[in-house]
């Protein structure tokens, strides 16, 4: 029996939400297996509701199938009641389009998007049938690669990849499978030398990485003439030109973001000093107006969809922000489809923008101050005061709102439980205008986050806030933050602990993250999977102290393991705006002033705005 | 106005649930640029309802959908429309203008016909007689899958006819009209607990709905125009 007729009539009807693993959407492109020059499964290591939604899978899928001879086929993480299933049946891990296995394609491409969804690649390489490490597999089997955020520092996963893709996908993704077109019959080594010479390449196993004694890098020495001494990141430099799909996947199944997504701009440059996409998506480059309005109106043509999101790092900063929504709202209203934000900015502007889409569908607002006091918000760079967000909340409720989310972050550098106080006051402060000005009684969620230091960022050399510390924050929020129509949430301590570590990590995390899968750990992102206690043993009997990665802080000499990697953003930078954040001192977005952060230059690329920016945008309504 | 169409769904889309289905309906009317009508307040949607929910896991030969028009448009071309911005698995069949004093499909459909495709079974003339005279018992006494699970609910009153059909050896179809819809219903998983022990060494290999019905005096007749004129006339 096949794998789809077996799927059908024994599997599929004992698992959960079945429609995850049938395929068959609208839009789907399924091209002639026998024609392929070379086949790729793009493998999402989350449940199918989450890939799905995924902008950077959407283009991918696009770009690769309208190449004559390439095919690319989609494959998620199956839920551990579809995995049962599979096991004790032997149906191996297999695609959506032909229900072929995946280790009958010539490379399996995974999507990092969080570091706790490393487990769920070892489960889905071994449910395929393929060895977990890198070094085991031959040109005989598939080669494994992968892209996404969390390249940008490689290293906890270079053990089980084969190569990583670093930045933009659209063009090194089809240069990749070009190669291996070309070369797929050599020996793996030989491959991946000829890979390593792509710009945005990154094959691990073409460094050594020697360590000091006290365990930090004292060097990274390439062992081959095609590997590069730093991996510069992929930059897609115009994206009007560049390629975006119009003919989306329409899912059966109600996903995280069900709604055609189109994409405003890429980068953000309001340099707040904790954000890693901030810093590693830069330079800002935007899209037209005239080609977001022709996308959009082809997404809604081709899918059907009633949601149209538009999508970016921060839209209210696109400069044609105040053109586009009342021209896409005008065109599509009357069809009964919706424009969506998906983030906002904090100020009165994005709720008159807001209130624009939304016309009186008053659900939930959400904003971003981040950091309670005017102090820590200067020390973080995120340009907002006060007034802000208590204008923006004004607005909100006097638009009609009555429900508004709040992100926080704790455990940020120099904070004090001053700031602990600060996030309730303000917010205390947010309730009593609700309080003063809505019809309806007003709920307030603000959402504690502990802030988890990133690669490539000015905090970069931070410790990271304890497990304990986050406990005594969360204590001090129990007892001076009681107020009704106010609840404060708090991340999971283990869960930004685990994230943490993978974040700053290097290679010598890869014992580690597979014993902690042997043990059984899968799907770290999920409170209902997620076992702490697989990890501690998983460090102990591999001998990791996960201190060392989370807890010291590093000095500006320490050579970092994720610097193999050129993100574009000149360490020099880096040190500046985490001196900045030492002193209190502003740094303006790039859009009024050049800070020199070094990725024009170094990239040969520059800012791309369509129209003018103007700092002033409460008046530009 | 108001179009009634009659579509179906393959093996392939059978896995959909009630809110899946009604997703891809308006979304392929949305594709087909069919003129839908959209209900008023702040979060318009498509002016549509369905007959009876289909199970999860059955696919459908004949389901209905009734559609509110803002403009006439021809049937026929309507479903041109439809059929090419449909997925795989999703084929509209027929639709025709209904006037308004036409009950709508909550309202009228309460029959349904299952079909169980049976692998390895010639049934002996007892077995067919004990499979068919499942229509007349009096008690036919199952575990509910609907809402009151645990509860022992009685199929009887709302089995209407068995029909068993060798199609092939080692193959066979059963044909269960039954009672669906608001009223009572019986569904194809409590049919399989009645219908299993008796086909032994034969088993259930595929499930659909054949249609939805109007049981009128003993006959199922398809909500379609004809049935109500028909049945005024009968009446008169």
């Amino acid at each position: 029996m096949n794998i789809k007729d077996k799927l059908y009539q024994d599997i599929l009807p004992r698992v959960k939400k079945p429609a995850r693993y049938t395929g068959g959407e609208y839009n789907m492109m399924v091209k002639d297996w026998e024609r392929a020059r070379v086949k790729m499964a793009l493998a999402f290591p989350d449940v199918y509701e989450v890939g799905m939604s995924h902008l950077g899978g959407r283009i991918l899928y696009g770009i690769v199938n309208e190449q004559p001879d390439m095919l690319l086929e989609r494959v998620y993480a199956p839920w551990p009641d579809m995995e049962e299933q599979m096991r004790s049946e032997g149906l191996p891990l297999y695609s959506l389009e032909s229900f072929h296995p995946v280790s009958e394609f010539d490379v399996i491409g995974f999507s990092l998007m969080y570091e706790l969804c490393y487990t769920n690649v070892l489960n889905m390489l071994d449910l395929a049938g393929l060895p977990l490490l890198s070094r085991q597999r031959d040109q005989n089997m598939p080669l494994v690669v992968a892209g996404g955020t969390c390249t940008v520092n490689s290293e906890p996963m270079a053990d089980f990849i084969d190569a990583f893709m670093i930045g933009d996908g659209e063009e090194v993704l089809v240069e990749l499978l070009q190669c291996v077109a070309e070369h797929r019959d050599e020996e793996r080594e030989s491959l991946l030398r000829r890979l390593a010479a792509i710009p945005g390449v990154y094959v691990p196993s073409l460094y050594e990485i020697n360590y000091y004694t006290d365990g930090t890098v004292k060097q990274v020495q390439p062992l081959a003439v095609a590997a590069p001494t730093q991996v510069k990141r992929r930059v897609v430099a115009d994206l009007d030109a560049a390629y975006f799909p119009t003919r989306q996947l329409v899912p059966y199944l109600d996903i995280v973001h069900d709604r055609g997504i189109l994409e405003v701009m890429r980068g953000c440059q309001r340099s707040c000093r904790f954000c890693q996409a901030g810093m590693v998506y830069r330079p800002v480059r935007e899209r037209s107006l005239a080609t977001l309005l022709e996308q959009g109106k082809e997404i809604i043509e081709n899918t059907g969809h009633d949601e149209l999101s538009l999508a970016s790092l921060s839209t209210a900063d696109y400069t044609e922000v105040g053109n586009l929504i009342p021209a896409l709202v005008e065109r599509m209203g009357n069809q009964g489809v919706g424009v969506s934000l998906p983030s906002l900015r904090v100020d009165a502007f994005s709720v008159a923008m807001a209130n624009e889409v939304q016309k009186v569908r008053k659900t939930t607002l959400t904003f971003a101050p981040e950091a309670g006091t005017q102090r820590l918000r200067d020390v973080i760079n995120k340009n907002v005061r006060e007034e802000d967000l208590l204008a923006a909340a004004e607005s909100a409720f006097t638009a009609g709102w009555s429900s508004l989310k709040l992100y926080f972050m704790v455990g940020l550098p120099t904070e004090t439980e001053e700031d602990w106080q600060g996030i309730i006051d303000l917010v205390f402060k947010v309730r009593a205008i609700g309080s003063r000005l809505s019809r309806r009684p007003v709920k307030i969620t603000a959402s504690i986050a502990n802030f988890v230091p990133k690669p490539h960022t000015p905090f970069q050399w931070h410790p990271q806030i304890s497990r304990e510390e986050m406990r005594t924050v969360k204590e001090y929020f129990y007892q001076h933050g009681k107020r009704k129509g106010v609840s404060f949430d708090f991340h999971d301590a283990n869960t930004s602990f685990l994230e943490g570590v993978f974040a700053r990590g290097d290679r010598r995390l890869g014992p580690v993250l597979l014993e902690a899968y042997q043990q059984g750990a899968k799907f770290d992102g999920w409170r209902e999977m997620f076992q702490i206690i697989w990890w501690e043993d998983a460090f102990k009997k591999v001998g990791v102290d996960p201190a060392f990665y989370i807890y010291r802080h590093r000095e500006y000499d320490e050579l970092l393991p994720w610097e193999v990697i050129d993100i574009g953003v000149d360490r020099d930078y880096l040190i500046g705006e985490n001196k900045k954040a030492e002193a209190v001192a502003l740094t303006p977005d790039c859009r009024e002033g050049c800070e020199g952060c070094g990725i024009c230059p170094s990239f040969e690329v520059d800012l791309d705005l369509k129209g003018e920016w103007r700092h002033a945008t409460q008046d530009n309504v | 106005m108001r179009l009634r169409i009659m579509y179906s769904l393959s093996p392939e889309l059978k896995f959909l649930g009630n809110l899946d289905t009604l997703r891809m309906l308006a979304r392929c009317l949305r594709r087909a640029r069919v003129p839908f009508a959209l209900s008023e307040g702040f979060n318009p949607h498509i002016k549509m309802s369905l007959g009876t929910v289909l199970p999860v896991g059955i696919w459908s030969e004949g389901e209905w959908l009734d559609l509110d028009l803002t403009e006439s448009m021809p049937a026929d071309e309507v479903i041109l429309r439809m059929n090419s911005a449909a997925p795989g698995g999703l084929h509209f069949i027929k639709a025709e203008y209904i006037e308004a004093n036409i009950p709508t499909l909550m309202s009228i459909v309460d029959s349904a016909c299952y079909c169980f495709e049976i692998a390895g079974l010639e049934a002996a003339p007892e077995v067919i007689e004990s499979i068919e005279g499942l229509d007349s018992k009096d008690h036919l006494k199952v575990q509910s899958r609907g809402k009151q699970k645990d509860k022992v609910k009685d199929l009887a009153p709302g089995v209407y006819r068995i029909k068993y059909q060798q199609i092939e050896p080692n193959r066979a179809v059963i044909y269960a009209w039954v009672a669906s819809g608001s009223v009572f219903n019986v569904r194809p998983d409590e049919l399989m607990e009645i219908l299993n022990p008796l086909l032994n060494p034969g088993r259930i290999i595929d499930c659909y709905r054949k249609g939805n019905y109007i049981k009128i005096e003993g006959e199922f007749k398809l909500p379609v125009k004809e049935t109500f004129t028909s049945k005024e006339q009968a009446g008169a």
